[in-house]
């Protein structure tokens, strides 16, 4: 019984904790101050992002885009060496925002992947 | 007796957890540096765009617009849509003060479908190039060639300077062949390389 409570006590942090981000609209999923060729990360699945968006420390060659659920396809990527850089699915399907940098960079202070739902 | 207060100690511990969880959640969020402000979001959505060139409806795809964006939060964006009005909008931003990040030309690649060369279905080249670029050069995975049209528009200036836009949309057939563009190259009036970007295409 008290292993029980435990567990539901941990669920609802965590949920909580999720659910207060998430709530904001633009949720950051993946950060780093340094990045190499092939590094990046990816949101949850969610059917409500529409927007995949990376804010950048400096003009590095960098990839946002959608991964489906199904054949993990990618959707409406961009490629680019903007230090905003941002794209739009506006699709139902269930789905997870990615992003990833081509290149070494370190920009001192944090490039930040972010979704919005 | 026991039971209401058990019951009582346990909403309250729901409630403590919610709270901390919240409290957790926004920690958690400040972690991230660097994410765009609530005045830079709100420009994106409310500043005016200007259509600085055109992408010609091609093989049962829609025509699109090339989109420059002056930001009053200091940022010239440079946009892929289907219209000026459209909201979803792909490419991206640069301080109006060096909109091509340090580069001659700078340029936004988006496409649907891959990551495999032969599953991209659309897929379009927007730019935009220092006066020095004469011309604008993309070099296909087939060691081929193709020159894309640039236009310089009044619109297209920020306290940097004046600019050329470009956009192009690769044929679907391209693709199927897995044929990719690997780079785009810029060229001064003279012919001479000023500058080259990789597009991941082809290694």
């Amino acid at each position: 019984m008290p292993m029980r409570r435990l567990i539901c006590a941990i669920a609802i942090f965590v949920v909580t904790m999720f659910a207060s981000n998430a709530w904001a609209g633009s949720v950051p999923y993946y950060s780093s101050k340094w990045w190499t060729p092939g590094m990046g990360g990816s949101s949850a699945f969610s059917s409500s992002w529409w927007q995949s968006g990376f804010a950048k420390a400096g003009g590095f060659d960098t990839t946002v885009t959608f991964i489906d659920n199904t054949g993990y396809n990618w959707h409406a990527t961009v490629r680019g060496w903007a230090t905003w850089q941002h794209t739009h699915w506006l699709s139902s399907d269930v789905k997870k925002a990615h992003c990833r940098s081509n290149v070494s960079f370190n920009g001192g202070i944090s490039s930040t992947c972010v979704a919005s739902n | 007796m026991l039971k209401k207060s058990n019951t009582r100690r346990w909403l309250a511990l729901i409630v403590a957890l919610a709270v901390a969880g919240i409290f957790a959640g926004g920690v958690v969020g400040g972690l991230f540096d660097g994410l765009p402000s609530e005045d830079f979001e709100a420009s994106l959505r409310d500043d005016a765009v200007v259509r600085v060139a055109d992408i010609p409806a091609q093989e049962g795809l829609p025509a699109r617009s090339v989109l420059v964006q002056p930001t009053s939060t200091g940022f010239l964006c440079l946009w892929d849509a289907a219209t000026s009005a459209s909201e979803s909008k792909q490419g991206g931003c640069n301080s109006a003060a060096d909109p091509l990040g340090g580069r001659k030309f700078t340029i936004s690649l988006a496409y649907e479908g891959g990551p495999a060369t032969r599953n991209v279905s659309d897929a379009r080249l927007i730019g935009l190039a220092s006066l020095e670029v004469a011309s604008i050069r993309v070099l296909m995975t087939d060691g081929s060639l193709r020159s894309i049209p640039m236009r310089r528009d009044v619109a297209v200036a920020s306290e940097a300077g004046s600019f050329r836009a470009f956009g192009y949309r690769f044929p679907r057939s391209d693709f199927k062949r897995g044929l990719g563009p690997t780079a785009v190259i810029g060229l001064n009036a003279r012919g001479t390389e000023v500058e080259r970007l990789t597009t991941g295409f082809g290694g």
